[in-house]
This record gives structure tokens, C-alpha cells and sequence, in this order.
């Protein structure tokens, strides 16, 4: 398959973002390829009410 | 084929914390990797040796997304990029704030997330001194 691509004018004012995290990217220009994977994880014991219990260390 | 100029007039920021970076100017490649433990308590209480990045969100393969080879691009650049105003209050955590042109990006993030809240009302408050020694 082939991708015709014609970049004409592209002009913008004002960008304003609050926060960029976690491996994300702000890019102005252009990229060839962009992969990008995350992995997030609150697991069941993610919410502990009871008694502060130091987390298991480093083994 | 040209590629195109990113003509930014003012960038901005006040954060720029736990290897992030702002790239000005092109770039080859770019591989970003970030793990948190991300830990929240009802009282402030934290140990520098706590957690581990045992677990499987840390642990487990992630597979990136595939490239169809059969897709072919072909760009034709013909005005440059133009930005008057960037203003990007934090950027953190392996990210990057990047002008102009790159070829191979690759970023990958894991994150645990902890909630710790205090057990009942009606019982004492844990001070530091007894989360310290339980025993």
C-alpha cells in the first residue's frame, strides 16, 4: 500500500499542556515510526485499609 | 526529500524532573523507559527500602506495536511547521518535550499504583514510632 502524503501549511498559535508523564512524548516535527507501550497496575491489595505495613523490601 | 523546518518561538516550563528532557534540534533515535511504584498513604509514612520491582507489571514482556512493512509513505514537505507559543508546566517521568524531526521512537512506561488508608475512627492514630517497630 502507498501512503501519499502532502504537508502544506500548518500553523498554530499556542500549545499549553499542564503535565507530560510516564514515557509520553510532545513532539513538534515529524517522526518515522512511534511505538509506544505502558503497562499500568492497581491490583487487588492496590487499596489497603487497615494497619501502615512497610512494604515488602527488595528480596 | 526536504524535510520540514519546526519554527517554535517561545518554549516554556517550569518542571523538567526524573530523566525527562527537552530535545531542540533533530534526533536518530529515541528509547525512553520508566518504572514507578507509585505508593499513597492516608499519613505520611515512607521507607527508602520499601517495594520491589518484582511483580509482573514489571516483569512481563511488552510487546510493542507491529510495523506493516507493506505500507509505504511518501511525504511531500512543502511549508515548515510553525508554533508561536509552547508552554508545558511539568514534564516528568521519562518523557520528552522534542522540536524537530526524529525517525525511531520507542517509550515504554510501568507504573504500580498503592493506596494505603488508615484501618478506623474509633481506634488510635498510628504515629511513626509504632508503623516503625510493629512488634
Amino acid at each position: 500500500m502507498n501512503l501519499q502524503v502532502i504537508n502544506r501549511e500548518l500553523s498554530v498559535g499556542s500549545i499549553d499542556i499542564a503535565g507530560v508523564a510516564s514515557s509520553s512524548l510532545v513532539l513538534i516535527g515529524d517522526a518515522d515510526i512511534i511505538q509506544l507501550t505502558s503497562a499500568f497496575d492497581t491490583p487487588p491489595e492496590s487499596l489497603i485499609i487497615g494497619p501502615f505495613v512497610p512494604l515488602t523490601p527488595k528480596g | 526529500m526536504f524535510k520540514r523546518y519546526s519554527i517554535v518561538n517561545k518554549l516554556d516550563g517550569i518542571t523538567l524532573s526524573f530523566s525527562s528532557l527537552y530535545q531542540v534540534g533533530d534526533s536518530q533515535n529515541i528509547n525512553a523507559v520508566s518504572f514507578a511504584y507509585a505508593v499513597q498513604r492516608e499519613k505520611e509514612f515512607f521507607l527508602t527500602s520499601e517495594g520491589s520491582f518484582d511483580s509482573r507489571v514489571f516483569q512481563a514482556p511488552l510487546k510493542k506495536p507491529s510495523i506493516n512493512p507493506a505500507v509505504r509513505v511518501s511525504r511531500l514537505n512543502l511549508c515548515p511547521i510553525k508554533v508561536d507559543q509552547v508552554y508545558i508546566r511539568a514534564t516528568a517521568f521519562s518523557s520528552i518535550v522534542h522540536v524537530g524531526n526524529t525517525s525511531n521512537v520507542a517509550m515504554e512506561s510501568r507504573v504500580k499504583h498503592i493506596r494505603q488508608l488508615e484501618s478506623k475512627i474509633d481506634e488510635d492514630p498510628q504515629t511513626f514510632e509504632t508503623i516503625d517497630q510493629p512488634n
